[in-house]
């Protein structure tokens, strides 16, 4: 596997001073229990140790709603200290919060493009594996009844023949032992975030542009959980989950379940109005006690 | 969704199995020929699966009679084999699920439509296509249009000549054309009837014999590689579909995107061509003027003549000018140039050169985000991939470093570049060190060195007369050991040394992008007073461009670089340290082009090489061979052609 050049840069992947960086960014990403998964991860990243080693993952000072790096930047003064002063303006925010794993940087824009615009589709194990390792950095602790993507309209998907988030939620979901559903459907071609005017421009423009095409009942039934993952690890925290979801529909019924929490992914989060218009659409539909979390690679 | 239509034309000639995305216009156009029947055999939304049944069924036709029982019978053929394929295609596949039920959609044409289906019928047609089921011929061209359609043909023929293009590309590229016909997709059909254009899809489907069982194949139409297909759950078709990783940087290039190609003009005499005024001050050594002249006769040759030549140059022969009247005899017939070439820079370099040269031609630099892309020119001037949008255009088309990557062991280059030439057009290789299978079909003789033949001229001296610097080689042993504990290794140090105290800019070529910044912090940590002057490039730096051009302004005195390097920079005083050279990336030829950095100018023509090696290994002593050969076929030749003047210099 690591015989394959690097992703990013075509140089050689396996190399002395790899194993040395992979260790360090599993400790910068996880001091825990999750460090053998991460390790894993970034071992089988496909870049190779001067890539790894110029990632540009978000520092230990984010804000606690939308995940952004607060490293050199005072929080807001006129509320919550551990927000950033665009969340902090938001009211009725329908998001539980958001994660990144990296900065939008060149490095970001250049691979992105690599994979969204060229359609260098073997780009998506990348990406999962990159979402996986913000998940197991922020979500880790977190129990999701199921994953979704951010889709696409009709007409770009057709154009484009294939929506990048939607091969990277796959890619996360066997990763990560969650079952991914599709759960959302763009009805509206919005124009391309960069072209839109301000702030709330944009909001006005998302709203109402997602419609729920998930399963009927998901409010009451239990969707099926995952099949099979990617590792041994993986399967193994799948069937424990079930067996856990058995006993506790059979026994104790829904509500007593672990709170809904649905997991959205995004490639980017820029402004968040589309994952918020997301997040409005889905709590919608489920009720407003699911509390709906999103992962993205870039912040 | 777009919807692809299989038909099979029974008339005087064999039957042949046709692929329509509108069948109307089919119709018309073979109305127009007598005597001729259509019968529908059914229709797709996959197009490389209508161009693979398409295949299949003119393979097992063969040119045989078909008689109306037989439609019926081609009908079953196809599903057969549409079968096959979804079977096959759901093997590859396996992670997969298809969008619409199948992974190949095929809808057979109606038996109870029967003989009557798709017939070219005469007046009473348009009643009888309303019970024609399930998609009988439909309406045909409304005849109002057919002049339009015509001349629409004619006209978008002639932006499209001598081009290869994905649909997805046409857009952009008729835009930019200022083109305004409205019937774009029925033109394209009708230049395929008419034999003006081929299509087929990007990537194409085959079934073939993989020992003992049956297998899917797939090939890239625009590139022809097989390897690197990557399947895809593609949105655009919803069919078994698949896209190639090989020449992806150039648009994708996928089963449902249809590929275009449209033959070049064969002839376009004009003998009074205004474009093929030269105007170059410049003067040939009695040796250029040699090989520039071989290399014109071998471009005006007749037809039946060579199609391929070999210019064979050491580095600092001065290429480029000797092309000079080989390009301007193309001219004068007409005919465009393409000088393919493998690096932007040099293209970049290259067009404005040749302008001024040729200032009645005109010259484009063509590259992936040039704007003259997709411009008409007399010369164009072109990144090697770029060479794969151009389908039968040049009759002369000229290879510059044949030798370098990535035309290196890359077939599907080599495959672009002979595309892109006309039948019966020249192709004019330039290499300071020619691969050998190039060697062996160009230079008749290889050990002997012929200085030319029919096809290759072999030009071993510099312009400027003085002989390539030889490189020395050095052994130390443990050199990377020596290196990562900072123990001195005196070769490199007293070569960097010798060097700045002459005032002289070196460059040191490591084998691996790691060994960059660990080069350079040696020499920075042992040559301190230099420090500030030195600088490391590898290929993928963001600042390659910037530091690059520091050095060539003497703002660097020393550069640690991969082998990108080792060839387009020219520093005129400067000396060169291969460190490792006893890596694998470091081959003859590479070596040699290496060394041929030192003394290209005619002030300074000398200059030091040094091999620095850690064990004993070939490529360095086989490299200083071919240099030494090469001084001395320049010696022979400068004797017996020039005996009265050995000085005369450019
Ligand atoms: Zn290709
Ligand atoms: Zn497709």
């Amino acid at each position: 596997m690591l015989r394959e050049p690097c992703v990013s840069c075509g140089g050689r992947v396996a190399s002395r001073e790899r194993e040395a960086a992979v260790r360090r960014l599993s400790l910068t990403i996880a001091r825990s229990a999750r460090y053998p998964a991460v390790y894993r991860l970034l071992d089988g990243l496909g870049l190779c140790a001067d890539c790894l080693r110029l990632l540009p993952i978000l520092g230990e000072r984010i804000c606690i709603q939308c995940g952004r790096d607060m490293g050199g930047r005072t929080p807001s003064l006129l509320s919550d200290r551990q927000k950033c002063g665009d969340c902090a303006s938001v009211r009725d925010e329908p998001l539980a919060g958001n994660r990144g794993l990296l900065v939008y940087n060149e490095w970001g824009k250049d691979m992105l493009s690599r994979f969204k615009y060229r359609g260098d589709e073997r780009m998506a194990g990348l990406f999962a594996a990159l979402l996986a390792l913000a998940f197991y950095r922020y979500y880790g602790s977190i129990r999701f009844r199921c994953a979704a993507a951010v889709p696409l309209h009709d007409n770009r998907l057709r154009e484009r023949g294939f929506n990048q988030v939607e091969l990277m939620v796959s890619g996360l979901g066997k990763r990560i032992g969650v079952e991914v559903v599709p759960l959302l459907a763009r009805t509206r071609h919005t124009p391309k975030l960069s072209r839109q005017g301000g702030r709330t421009a944009r909001q006005e423009s998302m709203r109402g542009a997602f419609e729920w095409v998930g399963p009927v009942s998901c409010r009451k039934r239990e969707p099926d959980i995952v099949g099979d993952g990617g590792g041994s690890d993986v399967r193994e925290r799948g069937g424990t989950l079930l067996w856990w979801r058995r006993i506790g529909s059979a026994f104790l019924g829904r509500r007593l379940m672990a709170p809904d929490a649905i997991l959205l992914v995004d490639d980017i989060y820029t402004t968040g109005s589309t994952l918020r218009a997301c997040a409005e659409t889905i709590r919608g539909q489920v009720g407003h006690g699911c509390r709906v979390y999103s992962l993205t690679v870039f912040r | 969704m777009r919807e692809y239509l299989l038909y099979v034309k029974v008339g005087d000639e064999a039957a042949h199995v046709y692929v329509t995305p509108c069948f109307a216009v089919d119709q018309t156009y073979w109305r127009e020929r007598d005597g001729c029947r259509l019968h529908v055999i059914g229709k797709s939304p996959s197009l490389a699966l209508a161009f693979y049944l398409r295949g299949v069924l003119n393979a097992r036709l063969q040119g045989r009679d078909v008689g109306e029982e037989d439609i019926a019978a081609m009908r079953e053929w196809a599903l057969e084999h549409v079968r096959e394929a979804n079977a096959l295609y759901g093997r590859e596949a396996r992670d997969m699920q298809p969008l619409r039920g199948e992974w190949f959609l095929f809808e057979r044409a109606g038996e109870d439509a029967g003989d009557a289906d798709g017939r070219q019928a005469d007046e009473g047609e348009d009643a009888d296509a309303g019970r024609e089921a399930p998609f009988g011929p439909g309406a045909p061209f409304p005849a109002g249009a057919l002049p339009d359609l015509r001349a629409d043909s004619e006209r978008l023929h002639l932006l499209l000549q001598g081009r290869a293009l994905l649909l997805e590309e046409l857009d952009g590229f008729l835009h930019r054309r200022g083109w305004t016909g409205s019937l774009r997709r029925e033109c394209l059909q009708w230049l395929v009837l008419d034999g003006k254009a081929e299509w087929r899809p990007g990537i194409e489907l085959f079934v073939r014999w993989d020992w003992w069982r049956r297998r899917l194949a797939m090939r890239c139409g625009r590139c022809g590689s097989e390897r690197g297909i990557a399947l895809t759950l593609c949105h655009t078709c919803g069919q078994g579909c698949a896209y190639c990783t090989t020449c992806l940087d150039m648009g994708r290039s996928k089963c449902c995107t249809p590929y275009l190609c449209v033959p070049g003009k064969r002839t376009r005499f004009r003998k009074d061509s205004a474009a093929a005024v030269l105007q170059w001050e410049g003067r040939y050594s009695p040796m250029q003027a040699a090989a520039a002249e071989r290399a014109r006769r071998f471009v005006a040759a007749s037809k039946p003549g060579p199609s391929a030549f070999l210019m064979w140059a050491v580095c600092g022969a001065g290429k480029t000018e000797l092309l000079f009247p080989a390009i301007r005899e193309t001219l004068a017939d007409g005919g465009p140039v393409l000088i393919a070439t493998p690096r932007k820079d040099v293209v970049l370099e290259l067009a404005p050169r040749l302008q001024r040269v040729f200032p009645a031609a005109r010259v484009i630099a063509v590259h992936g985000s040039s704007r003259e892309k997709w411009e008409d020119a007399d010369i164009t001037v072109a990144t090697t991939h770029q060479v794969m949008r151009y389908y039968q255009r040049f009759p002369l088309v000229v290879l510059d470093e044949a030798d370098a990557f990535p035309y290196h062991n890359n077939p599907v280059l080599y495959r672009a570049v002979s595309r892109a030439v006309q039948p019966g057009g020249k192709t004019l290789y330039l290499s300071a060190t020619p691969p050998r299978y190039l060697r062996k079909r160009l230079v008749p003789s290889a050990f002997r060195f012929p200085a030319h033949s029919a096809t290759h001229v072999l030009l071993p001296g510099r312009y400027h007369g003085f002989p390539l610097p030889v490189p020395r080689v050095c052994t130390v042993a443990a050199l990377d050991k020596r290196m990562r504990q900072g123990r001195p290794v005196p070769p490199l140090l007293d070569g960097v040394k010798a060097s700045l105290a002459a005032g002289r800019q070196v460059f040191v070529f490591v084998p691996r992008v790691e060994d960059v910044p660990r080069v350079l912090q040696y020499l920075q940590a042992r040559l301190p007073d230099h420090a500030n002057a030195m600088a490391g490039v590898h290929a993928a730096d963001p600042e390659r461009e910037q530091k690059v051009r520091l050095f060539r302004d003497k703002r660097h005195a020393v550069m640690v670089t991969t082998t990108i390097l080792e060839r387009g920079v020219t520093i005129p005083r400067s000396d060169v340290i291969v460190v490792g050279a006893d890596a694998p990336v470091f081959d003859e030829a590479s070596l040699v082009q290496i060394a041929g950095r030192v003394g290209r100018s005619a002030d300074a023509p000398e200059g030091t090489v040094l091999f620095i090696q850690s064990h004993r290994s070939t490529a360095p002593y086989a490299a200083i061979r071919q240099i030494r050969r090469m001084n001395r076929l320049a010696e022979r030749l400068r004797k017996k052609e020039a005996p009265s003047c050995c000085g005369s210099r450019v």
